[in-house]
């Protein structure tokens, strides 16, 4: 890491002498601009005010609307819950997808590419339809209840309004990206390397274990990170499919915003969401300026 | 302070373009026939609008040929009725047209409070229109405003699913009703829709000898809210293990439609218009009934209509609302769009009569406050009922 920053660093200097580079700069330099006008200065600006405005509305540098946060039962409920269903959605994410990359990695032919387009098709499904699809498929006296109580399990329970509703839309919400990327990334492990290792005797799982893992590393943590990120935004499908309590993070904030107006109760829950999702988004970072320092 | 000057000023320029842009085909045409053109300002929803343009208006026209109706929907405009007030106030004072001869839509929260206060509108008891006598007592009449539909929060429930000897009538008979029946009653989340939220505030009126008048909008304070609705959230989490799937709460009205359609559950609480559109529609089947309280009946409003007194065509702005609350267009409101009469129930015909009979109620529906209350009622039920935590554990 220490390494790395200071290169971009002196990288960027040295291209304000660089025509070539300079025109890059300018081309980035309109979304640079628009990106902080309208993300980084409000939420800049929302920061200040959870910090300077305390419970009874007086002005002042306070901690009391995070000290209110953290003591208030709801709140933390909320925060774990929203935490406990990204984790789980992360980990489920990456149990079902990885098989699908491995496969479309290492077979050709139609079957591959129809669960290719398969395992792509919810990208182009707005996240509303996709739930209200899945809604209609699980819900009480819906068909899988029907094709259940058929085969015999009688005492069906839909994981309609429950967590595991809200966990299910999620993971499917998530799977095409995480196939994409994934897959993307075993492109890059060169069938010249497993065959080597098949020559020297290697099992399947050595192969996994030595070879594919250690140079997929970077596209995994970019799958870990923007999962992670994608679960513990989510809105929509949280709200249609998930608990009315506990909430998501997201629905707690616009709830908490709407219907209570309470808006620094609210600018508060953003900035705790927030400085997560950042850490997050700071892993995802790294590992994409890592990658291409890597690359050149 | 500027900026909402600017937007203001801005928003007046919008409206008078609006309202200019819409009137032009209506003056040309006007001068050609010589008929006079009343300028009614709507602020409803597609199935209202449709109901004004397509039903009521070419009826208007025909039985008083020397009117035409410029018929102007706010909605998507940006604006609202409460905007169009606020010209018309303005007008008022400058002597000048307002532009506008007849707005409806209003919900009295709505109306701006200083356009009542400054008499800019026309006071209905002093009109003496001949269907005035017409409108329901119980309903509120205020004097500057003409009330001419309404809806409320009904309970439906699918008679094949429950024998008739256990409906329950009232409040307390639903309670009871809930937890004989495990899983078969559902309510909306009540910031969401507004039937879960006037299924809340009614177990709040029950906990509090089913008097509305204890909640008013200026009477809230944090003692009286914490007097008021703890009880509520005992008697709701009482039901919470009975309600759909353990405690499932649905997330919008068509959430709960959809369990009781496809008989996940047997009992929900609906709007009425949407209920009357459903059954009307065929949505629902033969076997699903309407119902209302006998004992103190679930929330609801009604939307009045305004004329403004400096209206250049108060006559025909009289006329209209005389057949607004003409028995035709009441018997029109409840057949095409659902809409809860505002007239004597008596006045309809038989036959509809019959058919509401269960869901009409003797008392109008009560009002829950909205602002602090409404906020304590939504935040308290987050806090206390949706997660089914003890607070004594």
């Amino acid at each position: 890491m220490r390494k790395n920053m200071p290169a971009i660093v002196r990288r960027f200097f040295n291209g304000l002498h660089d025509k070539e580079m300079l025109a890059g700069y300018l081309l980035i330099a309109p979304p640079l601009l628009l990106i902080s006008l309208i993300i980084f200065y409000p939420a800049v600006g929302s920061i200040i005010h959870t910090l300077t405005i305390d419970l009874d509305g007086n002005s002042g540098f306070t901690f009391s609307q995070y000290q209110y946060f953290f003591e208030d039962p709801l709140s933390t409920r909320n925060l774990i819950y929203s935490l406990e269903v990204t984790v789980i959605v992360v980990l489920l994410l990456f149990v079902v997808t990885f098989p699908i990359a491995l496969y479309l990695r290492f077979s050709k032919g139609w079957i591959a590419g129809a669960i290719q387009v398969l395992s792509l098709f919810p990208l182009f499904v707005p996240g509303i339809i996709l739930s209200f699809a899945l809604l209609r498929f699980f819900i009480s006296h819906g068909p899988l209840d029907a094709i259940l109580s058929f085969l015999g399990v009688a005492d069906y329970s839909t994981p309609y309004l429950k967590p595991a509703g809200a966990i299910i839309g999620l993971i499917w919400d998530g799977v095409p990206l995480a196939t994409l990327l994934l897959t993307a990334g075993l492109q890059q492990v060169d069938d010249e390397l497993i065959d080597c290792a098949r020559d020297v005797g290697a099992n399947n799982w050595q192969i996994f274990r030595r070879i594919i893992l250690p140079l997929i590393k970077s596209p995994v943590l970019i799958v870990l990170a923007l999962a992670f990120l994608g679960a513990f935004g989510a809105y929509t499908v949280p709200y249609l499919l998930g608990p009315a309590s506990p909430e998501m993070m997201s629905v707690f904030m616009a709830r908490t915003f709407q219907d209570l107006h309470e808006p620094v109760r609210a600018q508060t829950q953003a900035v705790i969401t927030f400085l997560i999702s950042s850490a997050v988004g700071y892993v995802y970072v790294r590992t994409i300026a890592r990658r291409q320092l890597d690359q050149e | 302070m500027v900026a909402l000057h600017a937007v203001r000023r801005w928003r007046h320029w919008l409206l008078f373009l609006v309202v200019a842009i819409v009137l032009s085909p209506g003056v040309f045409s006007a001068s050609a026939q010589e008929k006079t053109v009343l300028n009614v300002v709507e602020n409803g929803g597609p199935d209202i609008v449709d109901w004004f343009q397509n039903i009521l208006i070419p009826r208007f026209e025909a039985d008083h040929p020397e009117y035409e109706i410029n018929f102007v929907n706010l909605r998507g405009s940006g604006l609202n009725t409460a905007d169009v007030a606020i010209r018309a106030m303005a007008a008022l004072e400058a002597d000048a047209d307002p532009q506008v001869d007849y707005i409806t839509g209003f919900d009295p929260p709505e109306i701006p409070p200083e356009t009542v206060e400054a008499g800019l509108w026309l006071d209905f008891n002093e009109t003496n229109i001949e269907n005035y006598g017409n409108l329901n007592p119980e309903l509120d009449i205020y004097d500057w405003g003409l009330p001419y539909r309404g809806s409320q929060v009904l309970l439906v429930y699918d008679s094949a699913l429950i024998p008739d000897d256990e409906v329950p009538h009232t409040f307390a008979e639903l309670i009871e009703w809930i937890k004989a029946h495990p899983g078969q009653f559902v309510y909306t989340r009540p910031d969401k829709g507004g039937t879960g939220e006037n299924f809340v505030s009614r177990a709040i009126f029950e906990v509090n000898g089913q008097d509305p008048s204890l909640f008013t909008p200026e009477n809230y304070s944090d003692e009286l809210a914490d007097e008021y609705l703890p009880p509520a959230w005992d008697l709701l989490r009482s039901i919470h293990p009975f309600i759909y799937e353990d405690g499932s709460y649905t997330p919008s009205n068509q959430g709960s439609v959809q369990l009781l359609l496809n008989g996940s559950v047997s009992m929900i609480p609906m709007w009425s218009d949407e209920a009357v559109v459903a059954a009307r529609n065929g949505i629902f089947s033969d076997t699903i009934r309407l119902l209302q309280f006998t004992d103190l009946p679930m929330g609801g409003g009604y939307v009045y209509a305004v004329i403004p007194r400096n209206s250049v065509h108060l006559e025909g702005a009289l006329e209209f609302a005389n057949f607004m609350i003409s028995v035709d267009t009441q018997v029109s409101l409840i057949n095409d769009v659902g809409g809860f009469p505002a007239i004597k129930w008596e006045l309809l015909p038989q036959e509809l009569q019959e058919q509401f009979t269960t869901a009409i109620s003797e008392q109008v529906p009560p009002t829950f406050p909205g602002g602090d209350w409404s906020e304590a009622m939504s935040g308290g039920w987050y806090e206390n009922v949706a997660p089914n935590i003890d607070p004594n554990s």
